[in-house]
């Protein structure tokens, strides 16, 4: 079995009633780069600043490199380099002194390596944090973040309200300059384009449970749309129920069928009825998403 | 020192380089006033005006009008040094966790390999410390301006009234620290702080409950009458600085950041 660099089991988190994250198993390889996606208030933000000690969880158990989180020391933390949409780095602070702060806590700390990054992002090392873009601050979070070569590396929307080229540099930047292949990245993020494009598997978390882990191969290959516009009135009867569909949305006289397995068979079904039309259509990251999070209804 | 810490508490004193100047520079003024400002207090009463007053003031500024090292004391401890440290260590501390949970600065520091307690406890030392040193430099400002108005006093003597403010003070920091782990901005925190800080000024004014009262103890009286540190008075006080310190870490430790 692989080494996880991540793993929770029935992680629960609540916020008085509510319930933000709910038994959440989450299992992330070590050397892979695992895509966290959902709705908004799906539990994605709130599992990570658990992940780096910002939150307690309210039960459950998390392990990071097979370490219990719970009453860890700053050891275990400073295998996780962090860049989250919810901190700020010392506005008084210029880029150069952010990263003079932060060697002090991290005895692999990699000034090469920042300052290489740094060069990469053009960042201004005399400037001040909070003279920065908005774009710029994200970068210097992540200078700071992978200066000190931490074998897993966790990113909450890392690119939320970046511009597409700035999007696109950070990226690179983070899988192609930075990040080596032995250490894993944790990422959520809006943008399934940009997950899609650069994950190796992808979590899809709703209401705070998984849904579904797969690769991204998966997801295309397993998932798929089906059109179908019957002759008659009505589809025969059970034909819309057999194992595989999970879901049926009405589009105008046809339907429009989410399967999740068993896709042959269920073509196979619909050729023998009378049809106008039927075809099969490819599900991307975006359709399984929805079709999770509740976004096609069955009719 | 382990490096996290120290790069915390470097962090700490470039932050609170403001507070140590805001407080170094009024409580010298105040302190430094007290001697010039004797002569003055004599010219507002002339001969014979002072009998004008209602008696609950007449006792005490006959008292002092008569003996400036009452005067000094009580201006200085019983008055200025224990109200303007509340004060300050409300400015000081109540922005401590609640302005970097506010700031979202917090994130930033709390994602990182050091523990919170060890956070906490460089936040406190560096406000105390700013503390502490404002209120010596009030009180040589408070000597140094005595001796410039010639009005000599016994400087040993003087002094036996700082452990109490200190350690005072060491109280006042903790429960507004405590106050700004409990919000999530300074001004909540402040406004807490304040709160808590009625609430436990009340002893002050119930007859009874006085010698329990932090603010009484702190401003010395006892020492004023017997020229002596109330050492056990001292100490409890440390150990309610600890243990509400001690009681903020846990609150800290479990906090939403």
């Amino acid at each position: 079995m692989d080494q996880l660099a991540i793993e929770t089991r029935g992680l629960v988190k609540r916020y008085g009633e509510a319930l933000a994250v709910d038994h959440l198993d989450l299992q992330v390889r070590c050397g892979e780069v695992f895509g966290l996606v959902g709705p908004n208030g799906a539990g994605k933000t709130t599992t990570i600043r658990i992940l780096v000690g910002l939150s307690e969880p309210s039960a459950g158990d998390v392990r990071l490199f097979g370490q219990p989180l719970a009453g860890s020391g700053p050891a275990l933390r400073a295998k996780v380099g962090y860049v989250g949409e919810e901190q700020a780095v010392y506005p008084y602070m210029r880029v150069s002194e952010a990263m003079d702060f932060l060697r002090a806590f991290y005895p692999r700390w990699d000034q090469d390596l920042a300052l290489r990054i740094a060069d990469v992002f053009r960042l201004p090392l005399r400037q001040r944090a909070g003279e920065l873009s908005k774009g710029m601050r994200v970068q210097l979070a992540l200078v700071l973040a992978l200066a000190p070569r931490p074998p897993l590396l966790i990113l909450d929307e890392p690119t939320a309200g970046l511009d597409p080229i700035a999007r696109r540099d950070f990226l690179s930047t983070v899988l192609g300059e930075a990040v080596g292949p032995d250490q894993s990245v944790l990422m959520s993020s809006h943008n399934l384009t940009e997950v899609e494009r650069v994950v190796d598997r992808v979590g899809i978390i709703v209401h705070g449970r998984m849904a579904a882990v797969r690769t991204v191969d998966e997801f295309g290959s397993s998932q798929k749309r089906i059109r179908v516009v019957f002759q008659a009135d009505q589809p025969p009867a059970g034909i819309l129920d057999q194992p595989g569909i999970a879901g049926v949305a009405r589009e105008g006289r046809g339907y429009l069928l989410t399967v999740d397995g068993n896709v042959e068979d269920i073509m196979a079904s619909l050729a023998r009825v009378p049809t106008f039309a039927l075809e099969l259509l490819d599900m991307s990251l975006e359709d399984s998403l929805l079709h999770y999070a509740g976004g096609d209804r069955r009719a | 020192m382990p490096s996290p810490l120290r790069a915390v508490i470097r962090k700490e004193l470039r932050e609170s380089v403001w507070k140590l100047w805001l407080g170094v520079g009024l409580l010298t003024v105040l302190g430094g006033m007290l001697g010039p400002t004797y002569g003055l207090l004599g010219g507002i009463f002339p001969q014979g005006a002072i009998e004008l007053l209602p008696a609950w003031l007449r006792g005490p500024l006959s008292a002092m009008l008569g003996d400036y090292r009452l005067y000094l004391w009580y201006n200085w401890y019983s008055k200025n040094l224990y109200q303007m440290l509340t004060v300050f260590s409300i400015v000081f501390g109540a922005g401590l966790v609640a302005g970097e949970i506010s700031h979202r600065t917090s994130g930033f520091l709390h994602s990182k390999p050091v523990s919170r307690s060890v956070v906490l406890a460089a936040k406190y030392a560096v406000a105390l410390g700013a503390l502490w040193l404002s209120a010596l430099a009030g009180t040589a400002a408070a000597l140094i301006g005595s001796y410039a108005s010639d009005h000599p006093v016994a400087v040993r003597s003087f002094l036996l009234g700082l452990p109490a403010a200190l350690s005072g003070a060491a109280v006042l920091l903790s429960v507004v620290l405590l106050a700004s782990v409990s919000a999530r901005e300074p001004m909540k925190a402040a406004g807490l702080a304040v709160l808590w800080l009625v609430i436990m000024s009340v002893a002050s004014v119930v007859r009874p409950l006085r010698g329990f009262s932090l603010f009484v103890r702190m401003s010395g009286e006892r020492t004023a009458l017997t020229g002596q540190v109330e050492w056990g008075a001292v100490l409890v006080m440390l150990a309610a600085a600890a243990l509400v310190l001690g009681v903020t870490m846990r609150v800290f430790r479990t906090k939403e950041l």
